[in-house]
Protein backbone atom coordinates (compact mmCIF):
# COMPACT_ATOMS: atom_id res chain seq x y z
CA UNK A 1 0.00 0.00 0.00
CA UNK A 2 2.71 2.38 0.68
CA UNK A 3 4.42 1.89 -2.63
CA UNK A 4 1.80 3.03 -4.57
CA UNK A 5 1.97 3.96 -8.58
CA UNK A 6 5.53 4.94 -9.78
CA UNK A 7 7.00 5.39 -6.87
CA UNK A 8 8.01 1.00 -7.38
CA UNK A 9 9.66 2.04 -10.30
CA UNK A 10 12.55 4.13 -8.05
CA UNK A 11 12.86 0.64 -6.22
CA UNK A 12 15.24 -0.92 -8.63
CA UNK A 13 17.08 2.60 -8.47
CA UNK A 14 17.42 2.24 -4.96
CA UNK A 15 18.44 -1.62 -4.45
CA UNK A 16 20.77 -0.78 -6.99
CA UNK A 17 22.05 2.50 -5.39
CA UNK A 18 22.41 0.37 -1.95
CA UNK A 19 23.89 -2.88 -3.42
CA UNK A 20 26.99 -0.64 -5.42
CA UNK A 21 27.30 1.12 -1.55
CA UNK A 22 27.16 -2.91 -0.27
CA UNK A 23 29.83 -4.21 -3.35
CA UNK A 24 32.51 -1.04 -2.15
CA UNK A 25 32.54 -2.14 1.21
CA UNK A 26 32.79 -5.99 0.74
CA UNK A 27 34.77 -5.65 -2.11
CA UNK A 28 37.45 -3.46 -0.67
CA UNK A 29 37.95 -5.27 2.64
CA UNK A 30 38.08 -9.04 1.06
CA UNK A 31 40.51 -7.71 -1.73
CA UNK A 32 43.00 -6.84 0.48
CA UNK A 33 42.32 -10.02 2.45
CA UNK A 34 42.24 -12.60 -0.32
CA UNK A 35 39.30 -14.21 0.20
CA UNK A 36 37.96 -13.01 -3.35
CA UNK A 37 39.03 -15.87 -5.02
CA UNK A 38 37.42 -18.38 -3.00
CA UNK A 39 33.90 -16.88 -2.61
CA UNK A 40 31.78 -17.30 -5.04
CA UNK A 41 29.76 -14.68 -4.07
CA UNK A 42 32.44 -12.18 -4.03
CA UNK A 43 33.85 -13.03 -7.01
CA UNK A 44 30.10 -12.74 -8.66
CA UNK A 45 29.99 -9.36 -7.14
CA UNK A 46 33.67 -8.53 -7.89
CA UNK A 47 32.95 -9.63 -11.19
CA UNK A 48 29.75 -7.40 -11.50
CA UNK A 49 31.60 -4.43 -10.47
CA UNK A 50 34.94 -4.65 -12.69
CA UNK A 51 32.15 -4.98 -15.69
CA UNK A 52 30.24 -2.09 -15.26
CA UNK A 53 33.99 -0.45 -14.01
CA UNK A 54 35.54 -1.67 -18.23
CA UNK A 55 32.13 -0.34 -19.44
CA UNK A 56 32.77 3.30 -18.15
CA UNK A 57 36.14 3.35 -18.94
CA UNK A 58 35.72 2.59 -22.38
CA UNK A 59 33.84 5.44 -22.62
CA UNK A 60 37.10 7.16 -22.10
CA UNK A 61 37.95 5.59 -25.24
CA UNK A 62 34.93 6.86 -26.70
CA UNK A 63 34.72 10.05 -25.67
CA UNK A 64 38.55 10.41 -27.47
CA UNK A 65 36.63 9.68 -30.61
CA UNK A 66 33.81 11.65 -30.33
CA UNK A 67 32.03 10.04 -28.88
CA UNK A 68 32.09 6.81 -31.08
CA UNK A 69 34.29 3.50 -30.36
CA UNK A 70 37.59 3.16 -31.50
CA UNK A 71 37.21 3.30 -36.29
CA UNK A 72 38.28 -0.29 -37.51
CA UNK A 73 41.10 1.37 -39.25
CA UNK A 74 42.85 2.69 -36.09
CA UNK A 75 42.38 -0.28 -34.94
CA UNK A 76 44.23 -2.01 -37.58
CA UNK A 77 47.09 0.83 -37.50
CA UNK A 78 47.62 -0.24 -34.16
CA UNK A 79 47.75 -4.01 -34.72
CA UNK A 80 50.78 -3.28 -37.66
CA UNK A 81 48.53 -2.66 -40.83
CA UNK A 82 50.81 -1.33 -43.60
CA UNK A 83 49.59 1.50 -45.47
CA UNK A 84 48.17 0.18 -48.66
CA UNK A 85 46.29 -2.64 -46.50
CA UNK A 86 44.95 0.48 -44.62
CA UNK A 87 43.66 2.87 -47.64
CA UNK A 88 42.71 -0.55 -49.45
CA UNK A 89 40.63 -1.74 -45.81
CA UNK A 90 38.61 1.94 -46.03
CA UNK A 91 38.08 2.02 -49.65
CA UNK A 92 36.22 -1.38 -48.53
CA UNK A 93 34.48 -0.36 -45.70
CA UNK A 94 32.99 2.82 -47.03
CA UNK A 95 31.83 0.77 -50.44
CA UNK A 96 29.97 -1.67 -47.67
CA UNK A 97 28.33 1.12 -46.09
CA UNK A 98 27.42 3.12 -49.60
CA UNK A 99 25.78 -0.80 -50.70
CA UNK A 100 23.71 -1.16 -47.78
CA UNK A 101 22.56 2.29 -47.77
CA UNK A 102 21.62 2.47 -51.23
CA UNK A 103 19.88 -0.75 -50.63
CA UNK A 104 16.67 0.24 -48.70
CA UNK A 105 15.66 3.48 -47.22
CA UNK A 106 15.86 2.13 -43.52
CA UNK A 107 19.43 1.58 -44.32
CA UNK A 108 19.76 5.04 -45.56
CA UNK A 109 18.18 7.03 -42.46
CA UNK A 110 20.79 4.86 -40.78
CA UNK A 111 23.02 5.76 -42.31
CA UNK A 112 23.11 8.88 -42.24
CA UNK A 113 21.40 9.35 -38.59
CA UNK A 114 24.66 7.46 -37.13
CA UNK A 115 27.88 8.82 -37.10
CA UNK A 116 30.36 7.16 -39.65
CA UNK A 117 33.58 10.07 -39.54
CA UNK A 118 36.59 10.33 -37.24
CA UNK A 119 37.52 12.80 -34.96
CA UNK A 120 39.85 12.96 -32.07
CA UNK A 121 38.99 15.64 -28.94
CA UNK A 122 41.11 19.17 -29.69
CA UNK A 123 43.38 20.11 -27.24
CA UNK A 124 40.49 22.43 -25.87
CA UNK A 125 38.50 19.39 -25.43
CA UNK A 126 40.56 16.95 -24.17
CA UNK A 127 39.14 17.37 -20.57
CA UNK A 128 36.39 15.86 -21.83
CA UNK A 129 37.34 12.58 -20.92
CA UNK A 130 39.06 13.40 -17.05
CA UNK A 131 34.91 12.50 -15.69
CA UNK A 132 35.19 8.88 -17.07
CA UNK A 133 38.69 7.77 -15.87
CA UNK A 134 37.68 9.23 -12.44
CA UNK A 135 34.59 7.06 -12.47
CA UNK A 136 35.89 3.91 -13.79
CA UNK A 137 38.63 4.13 -11.11
CA UNK A 138 35.89 5.15 -8.53
CA UNK A 139 33.89 1.68 -9.70
CA UNK A 140 36.51 0.01 -9.83
CA UNK A 141 39.66 1.09 -7.22
CA UNK A 142 41.72 -2.21 -8.67
CA UNK A 143 41.32 -1.11 -12.83
CA UNK A 144 45.37 0.32 -12.87
CA UNK A 145 44.85 1.25 -16.38
CA UNK A 146 42.19 4.01 -15.03
CA UNK A 147 44.88 5.65 -12.78
CA UNK A 148 47.96 5.14 -15.57
CA UNK A 149 45.77 7.38 -18.19
CA UNK A 150 44.05 9.19 -15.78
CA UNK A 151 47.52 10.61 -14.31
CA UNK A 152 49.03 10.96 -17.83
CA UNK A 153 46.03 13.02 -18.96
CA UNK A 154 45.71 14.97 -16.02
CA UNK A 155 49.55 15.49 -15.33
CA UNK A 156 50.81 15.57 -18.88
CA UNK A 157 48.20 16.98 -20.98
CA UNK A 158 45.98 18.67 -18.99
CA UNK A 159 48.97 20.45 -17.02
CA UNK A 160 47.24 19.56 -13.58
CA UNK A 161 50.48 17.50 -12.18
CA UNK A 162 49.27 18.30 -8.65
CA UNK A 163 46.00 16.34 -9.39
CA UNK A 164 47.65 14.13 -11.46
CA UNK A 165 49.51 12.62 -8.32
CA UNK A 166 46.76 13.02 -5.84
CA UNK A 167 44.81 10.64 -8.43
CA UNK A 168 47.72 8.65 -8.69
CA UNK A 169 48.45 8.41 -4.52
CA UNK A 170 44.64 7.05 -4.67
CA UNK A 171 45.64 4.23 -7.23
CA UNK A 172 49.04 3.37 -5.38
CA UNK A 173 46.94 2.94 -1.90
CA UNK A 174 44.55 0.54 -3.51
CA UNK A 175 46.94 -1.12 -5.17
CA UNK A 176 50.62 -0.68 -3.87
CA UNK A 177 52.32 -3.75 -6.06
CA UNK A 178 51.48 -2.53 -9.36
CA UNK A 179 54.62 -0.74 -11.05
CA UNK A 180 52.78 1.17 -14.05
CA UNK A 181 51.75 3.01 -11.42
CA UNK A 182 54.96 4.45 -10.03
CA UNK A 183 55.79 4.50 -13.68
CA UNK A 184 53.03 7.18 -14.25
CA UNK A 185 54.47 8.75 -11.05
CA UNK A 186 57.88 9.11 -11.95
CA UNK A 187 56.79 10.04 -15.28
CA UNK A 188 54.77 13.22 -14.27
CA UNK A 189 57.63 14.14 -11.34
CA UNK A 190 60.38 13.52 -14.80
CA UNK A 191 58.02 15.58 -17.51
CA UNK A 192 55.82 17.94 -15.45
CA UNK A 193 57.24 18.64 -12.63
CA UNK A 194 61.15 17.99 -13.54
CA UNK A 195 61.78 16.88 -10.38
CA UNK A 196 64.37 14.21 -11.17
CA UNK A 197 65.31 12.42 -7.81
CA UNK A 198 61.74 12.02 -6.66
CA UNK A 199 61.10 10.70 -10.23
CA UNK A 200 64.36 8.57 -9.99
CA UNK A 201 62.90 7.08 -6.54
CA UNK A 202 59.39 6.17 -8.05
CA UNK A 203 61.23 4.46 -11.34
CA UNK A 204 63.65 2.72 -8.68
CA UNK A 205 60.55 1.66 -6.70
CA UNK A 206 58.67 0.44 -10.36
CA UNK A 207 62.21 -1.43 -11.46
CA UNK A 208 61.62 -3.43 -7.98
CA UNK A 209 58.31 -4.33 -8.56
CA UNK A 210 58.62 -5.53 -12.09
CA UNK A 211 59.44 -9.25 -12.92
CA UNK A 212 59.60 -11.27 -15.78
CA UNK A 213 55.84 -12.16 -15.49
CA UNK A 214 54.16 -8.57 -14.79
CA UNK A 215 56.24 -6.74 -17.20
CA UNK A 216 57.93 -7.18 -20.91
CA UNK A 217 61.72 -7.04 -21.38
CA UNK A 218 60.35 -3.17 -23.66
CA UNK A 219 58.86 -2.06 -20.36
CA UNK A 220 61.40 -2.79 -18.26
CA UNK A 221 64.00 -1.15 -20.92
CA UNK A 222 62.25 1.64 -20.48
CA UNK A 223 61.85 2.24 -16.78
CA UNK A 224 65.89 1.48 -16.80
CA UNK A 225 66.30 4.22 -19.56
CA UNK A 226 64.02 6.65 -17.78
CA UNK A 227 65.49 5.79 -14.37
CA UNK A 228 69.36 6.56 -15.70
CA UNK A 229 68.32 9.57 -17.84
CA UNK A 230 67.02 10.83 -14.12
CA UNK A 231 70.18 10.34 -12.10
CA UNK A 232 71.78 11.69 -15.12
CA UNK A 233 70.04 14.61 -14.78
CA UNK A 234 70.71 14.89 -11.20
CA UNK A 235 74.82 14.31 -11.82
CA UNK A 236 74.38 10.97 -10.13
CA UNK A 237 76.73 9.19 -12.59
CA UNK A 238 77.88 6.38 -11.17
CA UNK A 239 74.08 4.90 -10.75
CA UNK A 240 73.37 6.50 -14.15
CA UNK A 241 76.08 4.51 -15.51
CA UNK A 242 74.78 0.77 -13.46
CA UNK A 243 71.28 1.26 -14.85
CA UNK A 244 72.49 2.13 -18.67
CA UNK A 245 74.51 -1.31 -18.03
CA UNK A 246 71.49 -3.12 -16.98
CA UNK A 247 69.55 -1.64 -19.79
CA UNK A 248 72.86 -2.98 -22.37
CA UNK A 249 72.34 -6.31 -21.37
CA UNK A 250 68.53 -6.39 -22.64
CA UNK A 251 69.46 -4.64 -26.03
CA UNK A 252 70.64 -6.62 -28.56
CA UNK A 253 72.49 -3.04 -30.43
CA UNK A 254 74.03 -1.62 -27.60
CA UNK A 255 76.40 0.44 -29.63
CA UNK A 256 74.67 3.53 -28.59
CA UNK A 257 74.52 2.98 -24.99
CA UNK A 258 78.12 1.86 -24.94
CA UNK A 259 78.68 5.75 -26.10
CA UNK A 260 76.44 7.10 -23.08
CA UNK A 261 77.81 4.93 -20.71
CA UNK A 262 81.55 6.44 -21.65
CA UNK A 263 80.39 9.91 -21.88
CA UNK A 264 78.92 9.25 -18.29
CA UNK A 265 82.51 7.91 -17.19
CA UNK A 266 83.85 10.69 -18.44
CA UNK A 267 81.78 13.19 -16.37
CA UNK A 268 81.64 11.19 -13.54
CA UNK A 269 85.63 11.68 -13.69
CA UNK A 270 85.50 15.43 -14.11
CA UNK A 271 82.99 15.49 -10.71
CA UNK A 272 85.51 13.93 -8.79
CA UNK B 1 -11.45 16.91 -34.29
CA UNK B 2 -12.87 19.25 -31.68
CA UNK B 3 -14.28 16.92 -29.66
CA UNK B 4 -10.90 15.19 -29.61
CA UNK B 5 -9.38 18.37 -28.59
CA UNK B 6 -11.83 18.64 -25.86
CA UNK B 7 -11.24 15.04 -24.60
CA UNK B 8 -7.08 15.56 -25.19
CA UNK B 9 -7.22 18.47 -23.31
CA UNK B 10 -9.34 16.35 -20.15
CA UNK B 11 -6.10 13.52 -20.37
CA UNK B 12 -3.81 16.37 -19.84
CA UNK B 13 -5.30 17.96 -17.12
CA UNK B 14 -5.73 14.70 -15.12
CA UNK B 15 -1.92 13.31 -15.75
CA UNK B 16 -0.73 16.75 -14.41
CA UNK B 17 -2.50 16.50 -11.74
CA UNK B 18 -1.29 13.33 -10.57
CA UNK B 19 2.64 13.13 -8.60
CA UNK B 20 4.17 11.29 -11.71
CA UNK B 21 5.83 14.15 -13.81
CA UNK B 22 6.43 15.70 -10.44
CA UNK B 23 8.76 12.87 -9.39
CA UNK B 24 10.47 12.78 -11.97
CA UNK B 25 11.15 16.15 -12.57
CA UNK B 26 12.48 16.63 -8.95
CA UNK B 27 14.72 13.65 -8.88
CA UNK B 28 16.14 15.03 -12.69
CA UNK B 29 17.10 17.84 -10.59
CA UNK B 30 18.52 16.60 -8.33
CA UNK B 31 20.49 14.45 -10.88
CA UNK B 32 21.54 17.70 -12.83
CA UNK B 33 22.63 19.57 -9.99
CA UNK B 34 24.81 16.98 -8.19
CA UNK B 35 26.05 16.21 -12.22
CA UNK B 36 27.02 19.88 -12.06
CA UNK B 37 28.91 19.76 -8.83
CA UNK B 38 30.96 17.51 -9.33
CA UNK B 39 34.91 18.66 -8.86
CA UNK B 40 36.55 17.03 -11.37
CA UNK B 41 40.25 17.86 -10.05
CA UNK B 42 39.55 21.77 -10.21
CA UNK B 43 39.43 21.22 -13.91
CA UNK B 44 36.27 23.73 -15.54
CA UNK B 45 34.32 23.79 -18.05
CA UNK B 46 33.88 19.95 -18.34
CA UNK B 47 30.07 19.74 -19.17
CA UNK B 48 29.18 16.37 -21.67
CA UNK B 49 29.23 13.91 -19.18
CA UNK B 50 26.64 15.94 -17.69
CA UNK B 51 24.84 16.61 -21.41
CA UNK B 52 25.33 12.63 -21.55
CA UNK B 53 23.86 11.76 -18.24
CA UNK B 54 21.12 14.31 -18.25
CA UNK B 55 19.93 13.57 -21.61
CA UNK B 56 19.74 10.50 -21.08
CA UNK B 57 17.82 10.36 -17.55
CA UNK B 58 15.78 13.05 -20.03
CA UNK B 59 14.63 10.34 -22.51
CA UNK B 60 14.27 7.86 -20.47
CA UNK B 61 11.40 9.10 -17.80
CA UNK B 62 9.49 10.63 -20.88
CA UNK B 63 9.52 7.29 -22.39
CA UNK B 64 8.35 6.06 -19.13
CA UNK B 65 6.02 8.58 -18.51
CA UNK B 66 4.52 8.10 -21.63
CA UNK B 67 4.53 4.12 -21.86
CA UNK B 68 2.80 3.98 -18.63
CA UNK B 69 0.05 6.97 -19.53
CA UNK B 70 -0.85 5.29 -23.02
CA UNK B 71 -1.00 2.09 -21.87
CA UNK B 72 -3.63 2.98 -19.13
CA UNK B 73 -5.68 5.86 -20.97
CA UNK B 74 -8.39 3.00 -22.58
CA UNK B 75 -8.39 0.21 -20.08
CA UNK B 76 -8.82 3.02 -17.39
CA UNK B 77 -11.78 3.87 -19.40
CA UNK B 78 -13.32 0.72 -19.57
CA UNK B 79 -13.05 -0.86 -16.34
CA UNK B 80 -14.41 2.30 -14.45
CA UNK B 81 -16.49 2.61 -16.98
CA UNK B 82 -16.22 5.67 -17.93
CA UNK B 83 -16.84 5.45 -21.46
CA UNK B 84 -20.29 4.76 -21.14
CA UNK B 85 -21.29 8.27 -20.18
CA UNK B 86 -18.67 9.24 -22.52
CA UNK B 87 -19.96 7.54 -25.20
CA UNK B 88 -23.21 8.37 -24.46
CA UNK B 89 -22.38 11.90 -25.75
CA UNK B 90 -22.24 12.90 -29.22
CA UNK B 91 -18.98 11.31 -29.54
CA UNK B 92 -17.74 8.69 -31.31
CA UNK B 93 -15.27 5.93 -30.78
CA UNK B 94 -12.78 7.44 -33.40
CA UNK B 95 -13.06 10.72 -31.31
CA UNK B 96 -12.21 8.80 -28.25
CA UNK B 97 -9.69 7.44 -29.25
CA UNK B 98 -8.24 10.52 -31.00
CA UNK B 99 -8.42 12.42 -28.16
CA UNK B 100 -6.91 9.92 -25.88
CA UNK B 101 -4.04 9.48 -28.55
CA UNK B 102 -3.98 13.62 -28.72
CA UNK B 103 -3.91 14.06 -24.87
CA UNK B 104 -0.70 11.07 -24.99
CA UNK B 105 1.10 13.38 -26.99
CA UNK B 106 0.62 16.84 -25.18
CA UNK B 107 1.52 14.60 -21.92
CA UNK B 108 4.45 13.60 -23.34
CA UNK B 109 5.29 16.73 -24.93
CA UNK B 110 5.17 19.01 -21.74
CA UNK B 111 6.94 16.53 -19.57
CA UNK B 112 9.74 16.03 -22.21
CA UNK B 113 9.94 20.01 -23.13
CA UNK B 114 10.47 20.88 -19.20
CA UNK B 115 13.30 18.27 -18.82
CA UNK B 116 14.67 19.37 -22.24
CA UNK B 117 14.37 23.19 -21.15
CA UNK B 118 16.25 22.31 -18.20
CA UNK B 119 18.73 20.43 -19.14
CA UNK B 120 19.68 22.72 -22.29
CA UNK B 121 19.97 25.75 -19.26
CA UNK B 122 22.47 23.45 -17.16
CA UNK B 123 24.30 22.78 -19.79
CA UNK B 124 25.13 25.96 -21.25
CA UNK B 125 25.53 27.53 -17.79
CA UNK B 126 27.90 24.62 -17.42
CA UNK B 127 29.99 24.48 -20.37
CA UNK B 128 30.27 24.45 -24.12
CA UNK B 129 26.21 24.31 -24.23
CA UNK B 130 24.70 22.33 -26.93
CA UNK B 131 24.59 23.45 -30.74
CA UNK B 132 21.41 25.38 -31.82
CA UNK B 133 20.62 23.08 -34.63
CA UNK B 134 21.64 20.19 -33.26
CA UNK B 135 19.26 21.05 -29.67
CA UNK B 136 16.49 21.94 -32.15
CA UNK B 137 16.83 18.70 -34.27
CA UNK B 138 17.46 16.36 -30.94
CA UNK B 139 13.82 17.80 -29.76
CA UNK B 140 12.32 17.51 -32.65
CA UNK B 141 13.15 14.14 -33.14
CA UNK B 142 12.35 12.78 -29.60
CA UNK B 143 8.79 14.62 -29.85
CA UNK B 144 8.26 12.37 -32.85
CA UNK B 145 9.64 9.31 -30.94
CA UNK B 146 7.35 9.47 -28.19
CA UNK B 147 4.26 10.14 -30.23
CA UNK B 148 5.21 7.07 -32.39
CA UNK B 149 5.67 5.31 -29.15
CA UNK B 150 1.93 6.74 -27.24
CA UNK B 151 0.33 5.34 -30.75
CA UNK B 152 1.84 2.00 -30.72
CA UNK B 153 1.22 1.91 -27.16
CA UNK B 154 -2.65 2.79 -27.91
CA UNK B 155 -3.28 0.56 -30.65
CA UNK B 156 -1.17 -2.42 -28.30
CA UNK B 157 -3.72 -1.37 -25.30
CA UNK B 158 -6.67 -2.34 -27.68
CA UNK B 159 -5.47 -6.04 -27.38
CA UNK B 160 -3.16 -6.63 -24.47
CA UNK B 161 -3.13 -5.89 -20.56
CA UNK B 162 -1.57 -2.77 -19.27
CA UNK B 163 0.97 -4.79 -17.65
CA UNK B 164 1.73 -7.00 -21.07
CA UNK B 165 0.98 -3.84 -23.10
CA UNK B 166 4.38 -1.86 -21.25
CA UNK B 167 6.41 -4.55 -21.04
CA UNK B 168 6.20 -5.08 -24.92
CA UNK B 169 6.84 -1.14 -25.14
CA UNK B 170 9.37 -1.22 -23.27
CA UNK B 171 10.69 -4.82 -25.26
CA UNK B 172 10.57 -3.37 -28.61
CA UNK B 173 11.76 -0.10 -27.96
CA UNK B 174 15.05 -1.15 -26.60
CA UNK B 175 15.45 -4.49 -28.92
CA UNK B 176 14.92 -1.52 -32.20
CA UNK B 177 17.37 0.97 -30.42
CA UNK B 178 20.01 -1.62 -29.85
CA UNK B 179 19.54 -4.22 -32.56
CA UNK B 180 17.26 -2.39 -35.40
CA UNK B 181 20.07 -1.73 -37.47
CA UNK B 182 21.74 -4.92 -37.57
CA UNK B 183 18.64 -7.06 -37.96
CA UNK B 184 18.80 -7.00 -41.21
CA UNK B 185 22.55 -7.87 -41.69
CA UNK B 186 21.63 -10.82 -39.35
CA UNK B 187 18.73 -11.77 -41.32
CA UNK B 188 21.08 -12.17 -44.65
CA UNK B 189 23.43 -15.14 -42.33
CA UNK B 190 20.24 -17.22 -41.47
CA UNK B 191 18.35 -19.61 -43.66
CA UNK B 192 15.66 -18.50 -46.06
CA UNK B 193 12.97 -19.07 -43.67
CA UNK B 194 14.29 -17.48 -41.14
CA UNK B 195 15.73 -14.71 -43.01
CA UNK B 196 12.05 -13.79 -44.03
CA UNK B 197 10.85 -13.27 -40.54
CA UNK B 198 13.22 -11.73 -39.36
CA UNK B 199 13.25 -8.79 -42.95
CA UNK B 200 9.27 -8.76 -41.73
CA UNK B 201 10.65 -7.79 -38.57
CA UNK B 202 13.22 -5.20 -39.66
CA UNK B 203 10.61 -3.79 -42.37
CA UNK B 204 7.22 -3.93 -39.59
CA UNK B 205 9.09 -2.67 -36.42
CA UNK B 206 9.14 1.15 -35.73
CA UNK B 207 12.94 1.78 -35.94
CA UNK B 208 13.45 3.74 -32.50
CA UNK B 209 17.03 4.25 -33.28
CA UNK B 210 16.55 6.76 -35.96
CA UNK B 211 15.18 9.34 -33.19
CA UNK B 212 18.30 9.42 -30.89
CA UNK B 213 20.52 12.22 -31.86
CA UNK B 214 22.24 12.31 -28.17
CA UNK B 215 25.94 11.36 -29.65
CA UNK B 216 25.94 14.15 -31.88
CA UNK B 217 24.79 16.32 -29.78
CA UNK B 218 27.09 15.68 -26.75
CA UNK B 219 29.68 15.31 -28.78
CA UNK B 220 29.00 18.52 -31.07
CA UNK B 221 28.88 17.01 -34.42
CA UNK B 222 26.99 17.90 -38.00
CA UNK B 223 23.61 18.34 -37.87
CA UNK B 224 21.73 16.01 -40.00
CA UNK B 225 20.81 17.10 -43.35
CA UNK B 226 17.19 18.31 -43.93
CA UNK B 227 15.98 15.59 -46.16
CA UNK B 228 16.40 13.04 -43.50
CA UNK B 229 14.54 15.05 -41.09
CA UNK B 230 12.07 15.05 -43.81
CA UNK B 231 12.22 11.27 -44.33
CA UNK B 232 12.39 10.59 -40.69
CA UNK B 233 9.16 12.80 -40.28
CA UNK B 234 7.50 11.41 -43.04
CA UNK B 235 8.11 7.57 -41.56
CA UNK B 236 6.76 8.74 -38.27
CA UNK B 237 3.42 10.03 -39.51
CA UNK B 238 2.69 7.16 -41.73
CA UNK B 239 3.34 4.92 -38.85
CA UNK B 240 1.03 7.16 -36.44
CA UNK B 241 -1.57 7.11 -39.09
CA UNK B 242 -1.63 3.25 -39.54
CA UNK B 243 -1.29 2.84 -35.50
CA UNK B 244 -4.02 5.22 -34.55
CA UNK B 245 -6.46 3.89 -37.67
CA UNK B 246 -5.52 0.43 -36.67
CA UNK B 247 -6.36 1.19 -33.13
CA UNK B 248 -9.46 2.87 -33.90
CA UNK B 249 -10.57 0.35 -36.04
CA UNK B 250 -10.50 -2.11 -33.07
CA UNK B 251 -11.80 -0.13 -30.93
CA UNK B 252 -15.05 0.34 -32.80
CA UNK B 253 -14.98 -3.54 -33.28
CA UNK B 254 -14.79 -4.08 -29.47
CA UNK B 255 -17.65 -4.99 -28.00
CA UNK B 256 -18.08 -2.67 -24.87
Amino acid sequence: MILKGKTILFLPLLILILSINLDTYFFDDNFKKGIREKDILFKAIGSFRESIGAMVWLKTDEYFHGGIPRPKEEKCLEQGMDAEHEHEHKERHSTDVVRLAGDDFIALINHYVSIAEHKHLSSQQEKEIVPWFMLAAKIDPHNIQAYVVGGYWLGERLGRPDEALQFLEEGRMNNPDEWQIYEQFGDIYYRAKQDYLKAANYFKMCYRLMTGENSTVHDRKRILTFLAASYEKIEEYSLAIEYFKLLKQLESTAGDIDKRIKHLEELNRKLN
Amino acid sequence: MFKSLIIAQNVLRESLRKKDFYVFLIFLLILVVFLANINMFNVSGISRYLKEMSLEMAYLFSLIIVIVFSAKLMPQELGAKTIYPLLAKPVSRRDVLAGKFLGACFIAGVCFSIFYSLIGIAAALKGEGFSLDLFFQGYILWSLQLMLMAAMVIFFSMHLTVSANITLSFCIYFLMNWFGPHIREISFMLNKTSGIVLSLFYYLLPHFEFYDLRTRMVHMWTPLPAFIMGYIMLYTLIYVLLLISAAIYSFKKKIL
